[in-house]
């Protein structure tokens, strides 16, 4: 299910909801993806905004497209991992902060890690 | 050209009252865009100029490079927000009047719509419910394969499975050629699928961005944005 | 597209008209039975004058749904909610106004030919076919005087031009009223009286015209039409006014036919 919020861009929203969906396997590596109306029907955006994502995540060389043929997802395992670790670095940095504002810094995050 | 609506200094007047004072605009093909505006901010009057049902008292108005008149009324699609369809005709007479007057019209498409939302081709306008006559105008004025598309609250008063159908049928019919103008407003039900948004308030015009522009500047949904500027 | 108006027109039409001329021949037909079964009986008596009071009736209503379809059709299809539908469409407010008026006059001809004819078949009988064959003779006559056969050509081209000119007061008068937001009824009936007065009033100075002109002949009693002189005067007299109001008619409903047009491409005022 896509979930848009109205407080940030459609189409940031849109790239990140894509990329997850690679990311946990949804969008099987090298498989191919529904067309821009399709998709676009589906999370019901307008699809100017959905070809925006899907264009930027060209640029992040997750997607690809074969002319006439349509967009696919990358066959690299290793752009794949690239990502994720990318992703996990955001959330822990953000996971982190969020520790030390109640008072917890890395050594005690990661021991309370752990024993959970 | 990639123009399809022009208002240079457009105005109309109503005798003493300004509905529209000056309004400068342009919109580009293949865009959903918002017309969003309070009540009487002109944005009726705006519809009925595009759509020659008015006629203007300066200024200029040109679709597609034309001004307005048959050549027009060919390529642009209108859904007023009344129910304006003869009631003693049945569905099936209304779509073959439409197909004899409009080029562009797609009957197989109308039909295919009609049966995905269960309507009968034979039942009479007149016995239809409020909501199913909205639908058929919908149907009818989404199967021309138009070149502007005025909605007129195509939302309010419909189900939300309808409401999803409409939006639905609204993206999937989107034609980079093609402009399509909905005004609401429900706001928050369509902003997410809008491109730009016009903001229109005393027959003027006072904002024209795209959606996501004023989601990552503003930092808040049009909705929001909305308010704030028309608070009353 | 002018002829996709008029069909769609008729098909709007039709259904009501079939109605009532069905209605029509029914009552012809039965109060001809009646006439026809001449047996004396109370019972039988009564039924009798109650069909002539339904026929009387129908008459009056072929004459006066006419004019009401013809009032309606514009005033629906233009002027209301489906004015939303018809000034959309890729056609001119010209041809919406032609394919009406053409409708119009199409009943107005058909309403007319049908009461005629249920007439005579009401009447028709030995007597009637002998006032007939009387008639027959002297119009012949008639015919032999100057003018005569010019004459009858006019009344036909007369007659033609009323039928198209008339629905184009109701028109004009309706364009007019609509101009008038809050009070479209009353604006309806304002326009009805200018468009009215306008006609009285050029018909009236022509047939002033006309008369003075002739004013010795009819007055000093030195027509005789009993004479072939007298008789030949009088029916030039006639043909002159006939051409004069027939001309003015033209005049009126041209001019009431573009006023309209003018108001629903420029003034167009739906709610």
């Amino acid at each position: 299910m896509w979930k848009i919020e109205g407080n940030r861009p459609v189409y940031t929203q849109l790239l990140e909801q894509i990329e997850n969906r690679i990311i946990s396997g949804e969008y099987p590596l090298g498989s191919k993806l529904p067309s821009v109306r399709e998709l676009a029907a589906e999370a019901a955006v307008n699809p100017n905004t959905m070809q925006k994502a899907l264009m930027e995540l060209e640029r992040n060389g997750l997607v690809y497209t074969q002319r006439t043929v349509g967009r696919y997802i990358t066959e690299d395992a290793e752009k794949l991992k690239e990502i994720k670790a990318n992703n996990a670095k955001e959330l822990i940095s953000e996971f982190l902060s969020k520790m030390k504002n109640i008072g917890l810094n890395k050594e005690d995050t990661i021991a309370l890690i752990e024993n959970f | 050209m990639n123009t399809i609506l022009e208002c240079k200094g457009l105005r109309k007047n109503y005798g003493p009252f300004e509905a529209l004072s000056g309004v400068e605009l342009n919109l580009d093909r293949g865009k959903i865009i918002g017309l969003l505006g309070p009540n009487g901010s002109g944005k009726t009057t705006l519809i009925k100029l595009a759509n020659g049902l008015l006629a203007k008292t300066d200024g200029e108005l040109k679709i597609a490079g034309m001004e307005v008149g048959i050549e027009t009324k060919k390529i642009v699609s209108y859904l007023p927000e009344r129910t304006y369809l003869n009631n003693w005709m049945k569905v099936s007479q209304i779509i073959a009047y439409f197909k004899d007057f409009y080029d562009n019209f797609s009957e197989a498409k109308a039909y295919d719509m009609l049966k995905r939302l269960d309507i009968d081709p034979s039942a009479k306008l007149s016995t239809l419910s409020k909501g199913t006559k909205e639908k058929v105008q919908l149907i009818l004025v989404m199967s021309r394969d138009a070149d502007l598309y005025f909605l007129d609250e195509p939302i309010a008063g419909v189900d939300p499975a309808a409401r999803d159908y409409i939006l639905n049928t609204i993206i999937t019919n989107y034609n980079p050629q093609a402009t399509i103008v909905i005004s609401t407003h429900l706001i928050s039900d369509i902003e997410q699928i809008l491109d730009e948004v016009v903001f229109i308030q005393k027959g003027k015009i006072v904002l024209h961005k795209t959606v996501d522009e004023i989601r990552s500047i503003e930092g808040k949904s049009v909705d929001a944005l909305f308010r704030e500027v028309f608070k009353c | 597209m002018l002829g996709k108006l008029i069909k769609h027109e008729y098909k709007a039409t039709y259904k009501t008209f079939l109605l009532l001329y069905g209605g029509l021949l029914l009552l012809t037909l039965l109060n001809k039975v009646n006439l026809v079964i001449d047996i004396d009986n109370p019972i039988l008596d009564t039924v009798q004058t109650f069909l002539m009071f339904l026929y009387m009736i129908i008459i009056l209503a072929t004459f006066i749904v006419t004019i009401v379809v013809i009032i309606m059709r514009f005033y629906k299809s233009l002027l209301g909610d489906e004015g939303y539908l018809s000034f959309t469409l890729p056609v001119s407010a010209g041809s919406h106004l032609i394919s009406k008026l053409v409708v119009a006059a199409t009943w107005l001809v058909a309403s007319v030919v049908s009461i005629i004819i249920s007439l005579f078949v009401l009447l028709w009988d030995a007597e009637t076919i002998e006032f007939i064959n009387k008639g027959w003779n002297e119009f012949k006559n008639f015919l032999e005087y100057d003018g005569a056969v010019l004459f009858i050509f006019i009344l036909i081209i007369y007659l033609i031009i009323a039928v198209f000119t008339s629905p184009i007061t109701y028109y004009v008068s309706m364009a007019i009223g609509q101009l008038f937001t809050r009070h479209k009824l009353i604006g309806s009936v304002v326009g009805y009286f200018i468009y009215s007065m306008v006609s009285q009033i050029l018909s009236m100075i022509l047939l002033v015209a006309t008369t003075l002109g002739k004013w010795d002949l009819l007055s000093n009693g030195n027509v005789d039409l009993n004479t072939a002189l007298g008789a030949n005067e009088y029916i030039s007299y006639m043909n002159n006014l006939l051409i004069g109001q027939g001309i003015i008619m033209i005049i009126l409903g041209i001019g009431g036919f573009f006023v309209t047009k003018i108001l629903l491409e420029k003034k167009l005022n739906l709610d």
